[in-house]
């Protein structure tokens, strides 16, 4: 699903995730241009939703029919090479990967990597690439147990090297809104820490193979707030924290009562990505990332020690 | 015998263009209005969706020149009612007006989730304790009345009562509030 | 009613009430004004209820939300549910699609903005009040979408149901980012 620079491609994907409570299918149009790597996505049929999403790189252009406008994002992370790079280091340092057997798909010979979690011996995730072009056509990741948590996949796809530029063309008549612009992160999470204005903390326990990703120091409304990432490879955790008087909305993703130590906390989901919330000598925390309730708690835990 | 069914109109731009209007330029004042209400966020975010939802509906019997906020604050107030009916079981929903305040706690709110932490430790507690613990009724006059600043008539049409009511409502609410506020405030000396 | 009848004659409670709000007919309006400035004990009780009044409008502009993005997302939803108006817009999207040369120039001024236009129309800092978790979702898909193989790489974040729509403004610390040493 990354966007490859040498192929172009128009297709229909769906995406599938499963949280505990429930879960959530949505099927998407791509249509990709190598290699400036434009790409637009839209929910399927156009015709019904009506919104897409144009990117070039790091900067994004979404269109809302709705409102008439188009807000425009950059995410700086995605401007840096290096990051990138290390992160695949990361994944096979933690994931020992078997090929086979190989299928096709649309046609199209694919080759079969499972990811295979070097620390605890579960299969973590199984994708099937394109044995010629190296695009990724199917991925799958899995819970502890076995069972699918998340299902990308194109339905169809063909390749095509004549997109036409309308395609990817702004529609005119619509109001550019300037919406999230996120600058490069760095890689250097302790740095961050140290700036956010308050005693920041870096959580003692993570789950075996997870290293300090990126992260930056933003402001929400006025607000001074660290967000640090970590991951293994393929699995991902955030961790928010601030200081200031917000306090973390909830109510859209359903959410539970929960406890950290001695404090209570919130636990909700989005699909298969869960989000802990609570506060702890005056420091709000949010951790979001694709781990078990479990995980997460424990990480919690360790933060208070 | 059913009521004749209205004839099905399609909906129409200006329909929609009036929806988005009045959310930008009302849908403030209508949630917090319904927050001082519910005394709870996850109620008012689902008051104020219905009553957007019934605005929609309704749009072509808004009169131009005539106060939104009034129309809408009667729909809020209506669609409050009837939850605080249906959940009549745990919630009582008249106090008569002749008896002792509800002591704060003792009026069980509609939701779980209590006014948030950050507006009680902020504000003058007294004052926001005192109104969390009126009956609703008599909540819902003295926002009106103090916090939105409506003449006694704007509250009569928006609550659907006479003047008569809302004017003992409110001294009723009135009275009440100046024993609670120095009930709660004598407890935090 | 003269003076004298007027300082005789203590207002209750519900006629204090009424004069704050100025619900009294103006001719007791003005009786009432003659016997609170002679009668001190009046005057207090009037003064208290002029503060709780205060004190009420003060804890609601204090405690004020915005409305928050997931009801307004609720309310469209709804909408269109119920048969929105698809066709026009959908006429008007086409309508308006055009071949333009025009992304570069929309990134220079979509920076612009955000580097201009963002601090002005804030005007410095604003406290919030409540931070949608769609946001710490949004922005945890964009921090890991530098790792392969995220799951928060394959779609955009704009296009799930129930999205904030990026409407959280915000400014990255240039200073923390910049400065720290890249691996």
């Amino acid at each position: 699903m990354q966007a490859p620079s040498h192929v172009s491609y128009v297709g229909e994907m769906q995406t599938m995730r499963i949280g505990d409570q429930h879960g959530e299918v949505a099927i998407y149009r791509v249509e990709h241009r190598a290699p400036d790597m434009t790409r637009k996505w839209y929910l399927a049929p156009e015709a019904l939703y009506g919104d897409s999403t144009i990117s070039r790189g790091s900067v994004s252009f979404a269109v809302d029919v709705k409102r008439n406008r188009v807000v425009v994002s950059e995410n700086g992370a995605l401007d840096d090479p290096d990051v990138l790079a290390g992160n695949f280091d990361l994944l096979v340092k933690n994931y020992r990967a078997v090929f086979g057997p190989n299928e096709t798909f649309d046609g199209h010979p694919v080759r079969v990597i499972t990811l295979i979690n070097k620390y605890t011996g579960e299969t973590a995730m199984r994708v099937h690439v394109d044995a010629q072009n190296d695009l990724v056509l199917e991925r799958e990741r899995f819970a502890s147990n076995g069972s699918v948590v998340e299902e990308t996949r194109f339905e169809h796809i063909r390749y095509s090297n004549d997109i036409p530029p309308a395609v990817f063309a702004m529609p005119a008549k619509m109001d550019v809104v300037q919406g999230d612009a996120r600058t490069k992160p760095s890689s250097d999470v302790n740095a961050i820490a140290n700036t956010a204005g308050f005693a920041a903390r870096t959580p003692p326990y993570l789950p075996e193979g997870f290293v300090p990703v990126a992260g930056y120091v933003v402001e929400i409304n006025g607000v001074r707030t660290i967000h640090l990432l970590y991951s293994d490879g393929i699995r991902t955790v955030s961790l928010f924290e601030d200081k200031g008087p917000n306090s973390v909305d909830l109510q859209r993703y359903h959410p539970t009562a929960a406890a950290v130590g001695p404090d209570a906390a919130q636990s909700a989901e989005q699909g298969s990505t869960r989000l802990l919330v609570w506060t702890a000598a005056g420091v709000h925390y949010s951790l979001v990332g694709d781990l078990t309730q479990p995980e997460l708690e424990k990480i919690a835990d360790s933060l208070g020690e | 015998m059913a009521a004749p069914r209205k004839p099905f109109e399609p909906p129409t731009q200006e329909q929609a263009d009036f929806l988005q209007r009045t959310i930008e330029q009302y849908g403030k004042a209508t949630y917090n209005f319904a927050l001082r209400l519910t005394q709870n966020e996850a109620d008012a975010r689902d008051l104020t969706q219905e009553a957007y939802i019934r605005v929609y509906r309704a749009w072509r019997s808004f009169q131009p020149g005539t106060s939104f906020l009034s129309w809408i604050y009667r729909i809020v107030t209506n669609l409050h009612r009837d939850e605080l009916r249906r959940r009549k079981g745990r919630y009582q929903e008249e106090i008569p007006e002749d008896n002792a305040p509800q002591a704060f706690g003792g009026s069980r709110p509609l939701a779980v989730e209590p006014i948030d932490e950050y507006v009680e430790s902020q504000m003058s507690e007294p004052v926001s304790k005192a109104l969390a613990a009126l009956s609703p009724d008599q909540r819902q006059v003295v926002v009106l009345a103090d916090i939105e600043e409506l003449s006694y008539q704007e509250i009569a049409e928006i609550a659907g009562c006479s003047i008569g009511t809302v004017r003992s409502r409110l001294h009723r609410a009135r009275h009440q509030l100046r024993k609670l506020i120095e009930k709660y405030s004598a407890s935090t000396k | 009613m003269t003076n004298d009848d007027a300082s005789r004659e203590h207002p209750d409670l519900g006629t204090l009430v009424d004069y704050l709000h100025r619900e009294l007919p103006p001719g007791s309006d003005a009786a009432l004004l003659a016997h609170l400035e002679s009668c001190r004990p009046c005057a207090v009780v009037y003064e208290e209820q002029a503060r709780i009044g205060e004190a009420l409008r003060m804890q609601a502009r204090a405690g004020e939300r915005e409305l928050p993005q997931g009801v307004v997302a609720s309310i469209w939803s709804a909408v269109e549910r119920e048969g929105s108006v698809q066709e026009s817009w959908w006429e008007r999207l086409t309508a308006a699609f055009r071949p333009v040369v025009a992304v570069p120039l929309l990134v220079a001024l979509a920076i612009a903005f955000f580097y201009f236009g963002v601090p002005a129309m804030h005007g410095g800092t604003a406290v919030a009040r409540t931070v949608d978790a769609g946001y710490l979702l949004d922005d945890h898909a964009a921090l890991s979408s530098t790792v392969p193989f995220s799951e928060s790489a394959a779609v955009p974040a704009s296009l799930e149901q129930d999205h904030p729509g990026g409407n959280q403004q915000w400014v990255a610390d240039a200073g923390a980012a910049g400065g720290a040493a890249t691996h």
